[in-house]
């Protein structure tokens, strides 16, 4: 066979122009039936396939040059082709069921249906006029009367008498001719009722019958489906129904309506119209006969067959579903809206007690999770058809939104108010599961699945960085004692290297690092290295090192809550106090009493303080200064220095060049 | 044969000779005989269908669809009757049965020179050949000599030769036509598939209910 690549997924398949074992797509339109020839081996080599292939499955724009396509093009106009397309597209349309599951899985679940027999007595078709009386639609009026008496003998006389009425009505008659077999002979309407009785599943396998004869055979099969039905073979068996429903035309139904009346010499049926209303009810008819066929499945099933139909029919939402299939949907969301809204309260009372027990901590939120998830996973099982549905048609879904976006909700607190990185990406996960039918929230929450893959794998990198400090969430340990990050208060960091000399002569270097926090219930820790030792002096460049860029990340993650402590005093007070200052912004510095007005003052940075002077400072003040035994004005910068030389700046306008 | 042969009724030889194109003309024309050729179930079989020149409920191009297929009788009567098939430009075909769907048989043809390709469907079951010609073509006025196989050809047509010779067993080797009336195309390698008819082929063979091989 020939290999080609499947258009529209760009896997292999069997010969350009059949049906893909992978997506179950056919190529129908003309555009897709070129493109496919040039995705086979007629057209392209391996190699060339290989590239074409990769460029589907990424979603790549398609490079074929355009003489391919022509040459394409020009064998599509060959006439048997054409024929041989539209026989096969015919074939298809029975075959392309079960688009989305395995092709090997579908016949095996077909024939385990159709192989079990059951007789079936009281279908609406037996119970047909025709049927009743044993008379064919190209029997005249007297041959009806005829059978009538005659059946009134062994069968109801009541019945019998109705039959012929309705028989013999020229009102009546149409809605018995649409309800029997138009257009099929009658010997071969008498054996299609024969096993109709004897067999009625092997109608599926019926080709060739007028549509609307095909339709009445099927609808009466489907009175045989029972709980013992396979859900994949319901499936299909709902989509052989849907694709025949589309392909239904009053023209041709009066067509063959009037030859037959031609023959039994009643009067020819004039306008279209009515042929169209009583194929309106016969619609209905054949969705009642699905839907009391589901009926007869248990609840699972019954969800699990609507499911695997909608899904294969509309290509997993991507293709508009035949009428019949949006008018089962409609039905069904009816008939699920009771269980979805409860179940949705559910879900919303779990979201609720989640938030409430997010303060507790992350043991008493996961098993409220766990549950919510299993909610959440019963009430998109039953939706699943009604979002599938939704998404063929291009609507949303607002029930399924509105859950998403609750759980969503969720996920972002957990995180953002309480740090449960778990938990939120376990909801996100959930949602990117559940909700793939609605695009938006899934998109949304793909970035949300992002972010919080970003932070996970940074914490990671972060706990693996400072494993000394043994960092997990938002603690850290220190000499076997853990401390929470979130209750720093304030940080210092002071960093030096000391010159050792021997007359004179430089003997080394040592550096050292110290860490001091304090936490908001006043305890302080002091983390430092030194490597100037009693005896000898030790190389502690790595935990010094390390020591910084673990100053640097408390520094970053408590940023603005020490800010905002400085910055609650200038609400509160009107002023901040650091060191033995008191700083009002914009305009002055207070150091023991003693105003240096920020117009009039220079401010001198040097390493780890800042010395305040008047901007006249003279050589008079200089020689007080050296005589004087009061303490300098300087404060000193090492505790808070990023957030102090970020006040400085806010508030005072004091920036030094680096 | 000479003058005198002719004149006194032919020596022995001659009278062989004639015998022997008589029964290669019964093979070709005579469907009984070719009826009675073949296995007597099969036979009975074919004697109970229909006897028609087409399928009153046949739909699609006559010879073209598997669903107005052509009605021939029996498989030797298919040899003969697309052996008598001549396209509109009066060039015959070659062909080969490439399978069946369903008791239709679907045979791949291409002219002696190469310059069109078909795809037809012919149905055996029936106890004379059709007088109805697919569009397109017309019977031959030339003696039809078999031009093709009842059997899938793995190098349809370049092995004409090969199963030509395998037929000598089967008492029709006799009614095929001459080599030298296909062996130039085939040495000029001049039978190349168009796309639309590898298309068929392809959507033909995936509809296949049963596949022949030599």
């Amino acid at each position: 066979m020939t290999v080609a690549v499947c258009f529209k997924c760009g896997f292999e398949k069997s010969g350009p122009l059949t049906q893909c074992g992978s997506c179950n797509v056919t190529p129908r339109e003309k555009g897709d039936l070129a493109l496919s020839l040039v995705l086979s081996e007629h057209l392209s080599s391996k190699t060339q396939l290989e590239v074409l292939a990769h460029e589907i499955r990424s979603h790549l724009k398609l490079k074929i040059p355009e003489s391919l396509l022509l040459q394409a093009n020009e064998a599509l106009n060959d006439p048997q082709l054409l024929a041989m397309l539209g026989a096969d597209s015919q074939e298809t349309k029975t075959k392309s069921r079960s688009r989305a599951a395995p092709t090997a899985a579908r016949p095996e679940s077909r024939s385990s249906s159709s192989q079990r027999k059951r007789a079936l007595h009281q279908s609406q078709l037996q119970k047909n006029p025709f049927a009743v009386l044993g008379v064919t639609t190209r029997d005249d009026r007297r041959r009806i009367v005829e059978q009538a008496e005659e059946k009134s003998l062994e069968l109801d006389h009541e019945a019998c008498q109705k039959a012929r009425s309705d028989l013999t009505s020229p009102r009546m008659r149409l809605n018995a001719e649409m309800s029997w077999l138009p257009g099929v002979s009658p010997r071969k309407a008498e054996q299609f009722v024969s096993v109709l009785q004897s067999d009625p599943m092997s109608l599926r396998g019926e080709s060739g019958l007028p549509t609307l004869a095909h339709l009445n055979l099927l609808a009466a099969a489907f009175e045989a489906v029972d709980a013992d039905d396979s859900t994949d073979d319901v499936a299909e068996f709902i989509q052989e129904m849907a694709y025949l429903v589309d392909d239904l035309s009053a023209e041709q139904v009066l067509r063959d309506i009037n030859e037959d009346r031609a023959v039994s010499g009643f009067p020819e049926v004039k306008g279209i119209n009515q042929v169209e209303v009583e194929l309106s009810e016969l619609k209905r008819y054949y969705r009642n006969a699905i839907k009391d066929a589901l009926n007869r499945l248990s609840p699972v099933s019954l969800v699990e067959a609507m499911t695997v139909a909608v899904d294969q029919i509309t290509c997993g939402g991507e293709e508009h579903a035949p009428e019949l299939i949006d008018e089962l949907v409609d039905s069904y969301t009816v008939e699920t809206q009771g269980f979805l809204e409860k179940e949705a309260e559910s879900v919303e009372k779990l979201i609720q007690t989640a938030r409430n027990s997010a303060k507790s901590g992350e043991n008493a939120v996961k098993p409220i999770v766990d549950k919510l998830i299993v909610v959440a996973r019963n009430w998109d099982n039953v939706a699943q058809p009604i979002q599938l549905s939704a998404k063929a048609r291009g609507i949303d879904h607002d029930p399924s939104h509105e859950i998403a976006y609750s759980i969503r909700s969720l996920a972002i607190d957990l995180f953002n108010e309480h740090d449960m990185l778990d938990q939120s990406k376990r909801l996100t996960e959930v949602i990117q599961e559940l909700f793939v039918e609605l695009p938006e929230v899934v998109e949304r929450v793909d970035e949300d699945a992002g972010a919080l893959e970003n932070i996970a794998s940074g914490r990671q990198m972060v706990a693996e960085k400072f494993e000394s400090f043994n960092l997990s969430g938002n603690n850290f340990s220190w000499k076997g004692q853990r401390y929470d990050i979130e209750t720093i208060k304030h940080i210092g960091f002071y960093r030096s290297v000391t010159t050792h000399k021997a007359n004179f002569v430089e003997t080394g270097k040592t550096e050292k690092a110290i860490l001091n926090l304090t936490f908001n219930n006043g305890q302080t820790i002091k983390i430092s290295f030194d490597e100037e030792g009693i005896l000898w002096n030790k190389s502690k460049t790595q935990e010094i090192q390390n020591l910084a860029e673990f100053y640097g990340f408390l520094s970053h993650i408590t940023f603005d809550r020490r800010v905002k402590f400085y910055e609650g005093q200038i609400e509160k007070n009107g002023f901040w106090t650091y060191e033995d200052c008191c700083f009002y912004p914009r305009k002055k510095v207070v150091f023991r009493g003693k105003d240096f007005d920020v117009s009039s003052s220079s401010f001198l940075r040097s390493y780890g303080c800042i010395e305040m002077r008047k901007k006249d400072y003279g050589i008079l003040d200089k020689i007080k200064r050296e005589v004087s035994v009061t303490k300098i004005p300087q404060f000193s910068t090492v505790t808070d220095t990023d957030v102090i030389f970020h006040l400085l700046d806010k508030h005072m306008g004091l920036t030094w060049k680096s | 044969m000479g003058f005198i042969s002719k004149l006194f009724g032919g020596n022995k030889e001659d009278k062989a000779l004639r015998e022997a194109f008589e029964q290669i003309r019964r093979i070709l024309e005579d469907e009984q005989l070719q009826l009675d050729m073949i296995h007597p179930t099969m036979k009975e079989m074919i004697e109970s269908r229909p006897a028609y020149d087409k399928d009153p409920n046949g739909t699609g191009p006559f010879g073209y669809s598997e669903t107005n297929p052509i009605p021939v009788n029996g498989p030797i009567g298919q040899l003969a009757y697309l052996s008598k098939l001549e396209t509109t430009k009066g060039e015959r075909i070659l062909f080969h049965r490439i399978g069946a769907v369903n008791t239709i048989d679907v045979f791949e043809a291409v002219t002696f020179s190469g310059s069109e390709w078909f795809i037809l469907f012919v149905d055996l079951y029936h106890p004379r050949r059709s007088r109805l010609a697919p569009d397109g073509f017309r019977f031959t006025q030339e003696v039809g000599q078999f031009s093709g196989f009842h059997k899938f050809c793995n190098d349809f047509p370049y092995d004409f030769v090969e199963m030509k010779q395998s037929e000598s067993e089967s008492g029709l080797s006799m009614a095929y036509i001459a080599i030298s009336k296909v062996m130039e195309s085939i040495q000029n390698k001049a039978y190349q598939r168009p796309l639309a008819h590898k298309a068929k082929l392809d959507l033909v063979k995936s509809r296949l209910t049963s596949v022949q091989t030599q």
